[in-house]
């Protein structure tokens, strides 16, 4: 099946078009599981809206494809600064409702880390990373978003928002020791926890796809598009005023 | 990129052709299906969700918790609009979309769903701007707007008169601002009253509620650059703030004084105050301009008594007032599709791939490039 898989989480605005087999699909080992045709990033952190679809646009050109052969549409639910994180999500869930095609979200760390982890070893055998490692991204206000997986790809910890700095405190009280820090925040934790970065090259729009992978083959119906804010709204309830009113006056 | 856009046949904007409308610049989640005829557009049916009851106990619109409303509402509200109009997705030959001017991650949320609605289904997307939403709102219900027109746009956000020449965005200047607010915007000053007043969030229909069983008269409360020499620089601006502190200090003083609020007295004087310098200044322009049409839209024009003092001195002055009915004055996407249909069937090139919203998007803008 033909996935459109695109995020916003980051400045880094991202799509592709990835393959999705069904396991009857792999027999005679034609294929991988999940195999990206086309994929594209802008990076502008302020840009989501105006990229983001000639982006789509651009990458279904460049497999030969059209939108309208889109089988599902993976999508990024975050965390991430709040504006841009929002297009993809929108933008993900108009072409599924005008396509009528599934919408999966799935939270971007873990896209991120099965990339991780299908760069080692192949999205099929994705147990070569020895040991631990965290996902993070930039959280703006000088936090970061962190998320920690095992070897396998289980989610260890977060998606949760802190400073770089409490970081290391965090995964020590959880017992994990990464070996590696991955996503496009990685660079923040400099100073605060020495890891080696993840420096290949990320096939995202692939991690999201296998992020989904199960759902999209079993045709599981989607959850709700929820975004990983991790924040309340900034807002304070002004102090009372004068309060004159009568009772009964409000109502 | 390679290749048009928009493959496939190309659609037929002529009368038959239906425009959807999404909306999304302040607090409510719009969307609506109009069919553009010989005439004015023909209202098809829409949908609405408002957050406003999430932003009361802040007494004013929280930008972060509309964006986060607006995401949740956008599919499901459009879904309302068709349904609404008993019309399927096939049905829509182009897309419009609020572009500007409003909040700027709310606009955002709205842009990029019609993007992808556009893009799915191969029609041409039309970014709108928003207050020619509501002057074409009216064309919904008393169709074709005679042209020029004067427009008088009241809201939470806006304070504007406005000579429309064609609502389609033709020309250098297809809509002109006469005049506009200094400070606070009409629909501001009710909410800032009303919080002043501990009567909730958002302050206009309650005010007007209230004043139904108060005097005008009971205090002079000052009308805004009306003095004879704010009538020769700025005849056609206005300014609340004024108001609003002759009010603070009025209630102030009764409290200090150990007497009691008369609020129903309070609200009507305010509303008095408010709609005595709007009213009062849309007739002088429209006179000064020789202006024979005035039309009242936004959302504090569904308040009854601007409408009754609007229609009573448009008559004495031999002005024809139009006013949409109170549905179509708030902010939704009805409106953006009746824009959408007017710039089609004026053969306005769709907006690029690129589009994005624009908080700032000037009123002269009725159709982004
Ligand atoms: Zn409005």
């Amino acid at each position: 099946m033909l996935v459109l898989a695109v995020d916003t989480s980051t400045p880094a605005i991202t799509a592709g078009a990835v393959t999705v087999r069904h396991p009857h699909e792999l027999v005679g080992g034609a294929g991988r599981p999940v195999e990206t045709v086309s994929a594209a990033e802008v990076v502008d952190a302020f840009g989501h809206a105006e990229q983001l679809l000639p982006l789509v646009t651009r990458v279904l050109d460049g497999a030969g494809r059209d939108l309208r052969e889109v089988d599902a549409v993976v999508v990024g639910l975050g965390p991430g600064p709040y504006t841009g994180l929002r297009v993809g999500i929108a933008t993900a869930q108009a072409l599924g409702d005008g396509l009528g095609v599934a919408v999966h979200g799935v939270p971007g760390h873990d896209g991120v880390a099965r990339a991780v982890l299908a760069g080692r070893g192949g999205t099929a055998a994705p147990a070569a990373v020895p040991g631990p490692f965290v996902v993070v991204t930039d959280a703006r206000r000088r936090e970061v978003y962190l998320s920690a997986y095992g070897s396998d790809g289980r989610r260890l910890l977060g998606p949760q928002v802190l400073s770089p700095a409490a970081v290391a405190g965090v995964l020590a009280e959880h017992g994990i020791r990464p070996v590696l820090a991955a996503g496009r925040g990685a660079g923040l934790l400099d100073g605060h926890l020495e890891l080696p970065g993840w420096d290949a090259l990320l096939d995202l729009p692939a991690g999201l796809a296998a992020a989904a992978a199960r759902a999209l083959v079993t045709g599981a119906v989607p959850g709700p598009l929820v975004p990983l804010y991790l924040r309340r709204p900034d807002a304070t309830v002004p102090r009372t005023p004068i309060g004159v009113a009568p009772a009964g006056a409000a109502s | 990129m390679t290749g048009p856009r928009h493959a496939g046949p190309t659609p037929s904007l002529g009368p038959g052709a239906v425009v959807l409308g999404i909306e999304s610049s302040c607090d409510e989640t719009g969307a609506g299906l109009v069919r553009i005829t010989d005439g004015a557009p023909e209202l098809l049916g829409h949908a609405l969700a408002s957050s406003s009851d999430q932003h009361a106990r802040f007494g004013g619109v929280v930008p972060e918790i509309a964006s986060r409303a607006h995401l949740e509402s956008m599919t499901g509200i459009v879904r309302g609009a068709f349904d609404a109009a008993g019309l399927r997705h096939a049905d829509v030959d182009a897309v419009a979309v609020t572009a500007g001017p409003g909040l700027a991650g709310a606009l955002l949320v709205g842009v990029a769903a019609a993007k992808a609605y556009g893009a799915a289904w191969r029609v041409p997307v039309f970014g709108v701007n928003h207050l020619a939403g509501h002057v074409a709102a009216d064309t919904l219900e008393h169709g074709e707007l005679p042209t020029p027109s004067l427009a008088l746009l009241v809201s939470g956000g806006h304070t504007q008169l406005l000579r429309i020449d064609d609502l389609g965005g033709r020309g250098p200047a297809p809509i002109t601002e006469i005049g506009t607010t200094l400070d606070d915007a009409a629909g501001e000053a009710y909410d800032k009253v009303a919080r002043l007043l501990g009567l909730g969030y958002p302050g206009g229909p309650v005010i007007d509620r209230m004043a139904a069983d108060g005097d005008p008269a009971a205090i002079p409360f000052p009308r805004g650059l009306t003095g004879p020499r704010d009538l020769r620089d700025s005849p056609y601006d206005f300014s609340f703030s004024g108001l609003k502190t002759a009010v603070a200090r009025h209630v102030e003083g009764l409290l200090a004084a150990g007497r009691p609020v008369p609020v129903a007295d309070v609200c009507a004087s305010f509303q008095e105050a408010v709609v005595d310098v709007l009213t009062g200044k849309t007739v002088r322009a429209a006179t000064d301009l020789g202006i024979g049409t005035v039309v009242v839209a936004g959302g504090v024009a569904a308040n009854g008594r601007l409408r009754a003092l609007a229609a009573q001195r448009c008559a004495a002055a031999g002005l024809s007032l139009r006013v949409p009915r109170p549905g179509l004055c708030t902010d939704n996407g009805a409106m953006i599709a009746a824009v959408g249909a007017h710039v089609a069937r004026a053969g306005g090139a769709p907006s690029g791939p690129y589009l994005g919203g624009d908080p700032a998007l000037p009123v002269s803008t009725v159709l982004v490039a």
